[in-house]
């Protein structure tokens, strides 16, 4: 039915705008596509669930803690791979996709081939405007999703440190030469970048349990939806997210389920081809 | 005689500032003309523009009597106009004589390689660069960078060659050299220039005519005498 | 160890395999039919990886393009092999051509994400269309010879990968081949120079997806298996890392990888599946610390 089709492309829209934010806000500032960017997800849905299930942890301090782990491995990863390659894209996106393949066999060895499932926070299902029920735990998900998406506005607009992250996404130099330490600015924004994917998969492994290759099409998803919205821009994240997370489910519903993963490719082609900038991305300057 | 290079009413904006606003310049056939204006004033902003690295938002630009406005930057060097860089960039991971064969391998396919490497070895000896022929790029110090630039630029014999503040970071002596060198390529090429410059001592010597810029248009052009002694040039300096 | 002499070794090297078959067996042959398919695969990628300096991940897509459209051809159509490959090496290289003209402006990220999304939409269409290619089942498809030998497929492939080698060698020193590296070097200064960078990008990329093809064509009905393994990311992450470690942007790298990655991969499968996260690990590192590869570090050794 439709309007159960429309609920899933939301509650995945705003998913992707998540983990897209992560992606947009490494590229905007320091000019690097993390490919390992879905295995961070992935590895915060491991963590939520390692805490909670095999260590018995209250769920919520499950999920604080898997999210701020992501962001030590993120700040790690930035000063020992990221920060040599500073101004060579090609350097930086073979090393995150070599340490892509190696964390999905690392997770393979480690954590074995079985999905995994941290506890869901609210069991059972509600009614939507009378329309259809839905489980309560992607309803949360939705939530959850939007506040933080909020958050992260919030920080970006109206904090000192966002100020400094615009400023540094503009021009690079110019804040160098006002005194920003940029070192410690990539070194926080990646990390941050990380803490965001961390961030949607604690949120969504409860409903899509994680396996050690499920973070592929996350990250192909995120960085589709970056595109779309236009490198750089935060607002085109999340409305790109959630056309890509409609036109994906009422076109698996309507068209084809098998070739649902399709349309964000075929999306993002025809953006690169027709309006490389996206829909909110900076015109050359 | 129609001038070498006319370019019209260029504008160029970014977002919202307005780097160029309407500006007109002409190169005549031989001359060396030199750019000036306080910093901000858009300098650099035309200098790309008229090297085609980007385009004008509006105005046209006419080399050698054809409409080149909006070409790339590659089309452009084709025809006959050169650009060094601020900042150099060599090919690093090439040889002196290689980076000097890149131009001319595309200026000239038709030539044969042998005779292509005698031309870039004529380049890289005006400079005083022939020594290092096969010596990789990377291991020039600044003003080795700075020569093989610009013995790139000539070994195609360009018409025009746009100099961007190529004295920076010399020392005296080696800026009495480098003036000298851009005098010769005058006399002896015939090449007309276009020169970007801060070190104003060199340039007003050299120039034959002085186009000053300031806040984005062009403010006058004229000798480097009536320039230097314009109350309206002095104070665009000093009022900054 | 200069160019001479580097080329004296490949010689010597590759009339050891012409030899092979007399000294080993059929299950060591095929690990040497294998590495050979990865020669041919990370010299061609070196073309547009090394020396011009755009990422690709679509290689493992041409060789799946090469393999499937020669299959397929075989299967449906009653076409010989051999006239099989032809085509598949065609088709792949028109697809590289209509890639790289999509590319047209893009440089640097875009034409990596480009690139893995033609990727990735030609996995899933193979993957789905189940009536033509079989799908996950794979796609059974004749040998090129009628005879089936493990040496004929050798030398087969050894010819091709010659083959293979011979274009790129003549590629990079020729004009072409400076203004591949100019491009690599620096975009803008061989855009100042007269270098159309588009136009080399573009022939970059036709022909090593034209080698691609040839490699993966001629692979397929090696195999006489033809399954959506071929165009994967997987493979192309193997592709990469053989460069990177063998020597991205040098001449010998990519065959210097391959082959130590293929045969290290069988000796560490002995002790379990862990090869590809050795390899990986192994690329992340040398990435990391040693750019050059293997070659680098073979150059800094003899120099130093």
């Amino acid at each position: 039915m439709l309007s159960l089709t429309i609920m899933n492309g939301l509650v995945m829209g705003v998913i992707y705008a998540l983990a897209a934010l992560g992606v947009s806000l490494v590229v905007g500032i320091m000019n690097v596509v993390n490919f390992a960017h879905g295995e961070l997800y992935i590895l915060a849905g491991y963590f939520s669930f390692l805490f909670a299930d095999t260590l018995g942890l209250h769920p919520f301090v499950a999920i604080l803690l898997s999210v701020f782990l992501i962001f030590l491995v993120g700040v790690a990863i930035e000063a020992t791979l990221i920060r040599p390659t500073y101004g060579n894209d090609m350097y930086s996106l073979i090393l995150t996709f070599i340490l892509s393949i190696v964390l999905q066999n690392a997770y393979l060895l480690i954590f074995g081939p079985y999905p995994r499932k941290p506890p869901q926070w609210i069991a059972g299902a509600s009614n939507v405007f009378g329309l259809f029920f839905y489980g309560n735990q992607r309803l949360i998900a939705l939530v959850t999703g939007i506040l933080i998406i909020a958050a992260v506005f919030l920080l970006v607009h109206r904090t000192w440190f966002g100020l400094i992250i615009r400023a540094a996404s503009q021009d690079r130099e110019m804040a160098q030469w006002n005194g920003v330490n940029t070192t410690r600015l990539n070194m926080i924004s990646f990390g941050l970048g990380c803490a965001l994917a961390g961030a949607a998969g604690v949120i969504l492994s409860p409903v899509f349990p994680v396996t050690p290759t499920s973070g592929v099409p996350v990250a192909l998803t995120a960085f589709v939806v970056v595109v779309l919205g236009g490198m750089g821009s935060l607002k085109g994240c999340v409305i790109g997210g959630l056309l890509l997370g409609l036109v994906e489910n009422i076109g698996a519903a309507y068209v084809s389920t098998g070739y649902k993963n399709v349309f964000g490719f075929i999306i993002l082609i025809l953006v690169l081809l027709f309006r490389p900038a996206g829909l909110f991305g900076r015109k050359e300057a | 005689m129609m001038p070498l290079l006319q370019a019209t009413h260029l504008t160029r904006h970014f977002g919202g500032v307005m780097a160029l606003n309407g500006v007109d310049i002409h190169l005549d056939s031989g001359e060396i003309v030199g750019l000036i204006g306080p910093n901000g004033a858009g300098k650099t902003t035309l200098f790309n523009v008229l090297a085609a690295a980007i385009p004008p938002s509006s105005g046209s630009i006419r080399f050698l009597d054809t409409d080149i406005t909006g070409w790339p930057a590659y089309k452009v060097s084709r025809l006959g106009l050169a650009r060094t860089f601020q900042i150099t960039r060599p090919f690093l991971k090439m040889t002196c004589l290689e980076n000097v064969l890149v131009g001319l391998i595309n200026h000239r396919p038709k030539e044969a390689l042998g005779r292509l490497q005698e031309l870039a070895r004529e380049a890289l000896s005006f400079v005083g660069l022939l020594d290092q022929c096969d010596a990789p790029a990377s291991g020039l110090n600044l003003i080795q960078k700075k020569k093989l630039e610009i013995a790139r630029t000539i070994a195609v014999r360009p018409k025009l060659l746009l100099l961007d503040e190529v004295l920076g970071g010399l020392n005296s002596q080696e800026v009495v050299q480098a003036v000298s060198m851009i005098r010769e390529l005058q006399r002896s090429l015939g090449t007309t220039i276009l020169w970007i410059e801060h070190i104003m001592g060199a340039i007003m010597s050299a120039a034959n005519r002085i186009v000053v810029l300031h806040q984005g248009e062009k403010l006058m052009e004229g000798t480097p005498e009536t320039v230097a002694n314009d109350p309206r040039v002095i104070e665009a300096y000093l009022g900054k | 160890m200069n160019e001479r002499k580097q080329l004296a070794a490949l010689a010597v090297f590759g009339l050891l395999c012409a030899i092979s078959p007399v000294f080993l067996d059929d299950y060591k042959l095929h690990i040497v039919i294998v590495s050979l398919f990865y020669v041919m695969m990370a010299s061609s990628w070196n073309l547009v990886a090394g020396y011009t300096g755009q990422v690709s991940f679509a290689h493992a897509a041409f060789a799946g393009i090469g393999a499937y459209v020669s299959g397929i051809l075989a299967v449906k159509m009653g076409i010989h092999p051999w006239i099989g490959v032809l085509c598949g090496t065609a088709a792949a290289g028109l697809f590289g051509l209509l890639l790289g003209v999509l590319c047209l402006k893009m440089g640097g990220i875009y034409l990596s994400l480009t690139t893995l999304g033609f990727s990735e939409i030609l996995h899933i269409v193979i993957t789905n269309e189940y009536e033509v290619t079989r799908g996950t089942m794979g796609l059974q498809v004749p040998g090129l010879l009628d005879v089936y030998s493990k040496a004929g497929y050798l030398w087969i492939m050894l010819a091709a990968s010659i083959v293979v080698l011979v274009v790129v060698y003549r590629m990079i020193h020729s004009r072409i081949g400076l203004n591949f590296r100019a491009v690599q070097n620096d975009e803008t200064a061989a855009a100042s120079l007269g270098v159309d960078v588009v136009h080399i990008r573009v022939l970059a990329f036709t022909v090593s997806s034209l080698l691609a093809g040839l490699a993966g064509g001629l692979f397929g009905h090696y195999l006489l298996l033809i399954t959506p393994q071929i165009p994967s990311l997987d493979q192309q992450f193997l592709v990469l890392s053989m460069t990177v470690i063998g020597g991205m942007g040098s001449f010998v790298g990519p065959v210097i990888g391959s082959f130590v990655l293929k045969v290290l991969s069988e000796y560490i499968r002995a002790y379990g599946e862990y090869h590809v996260l050795a390899f990986g690990i192994v690329a992340l590192l040398m990435a990391r610390f040693a750019p050059q590869g293997i070659v680098g570090v073979f150059r800094k050794r003899t120099q130093g």
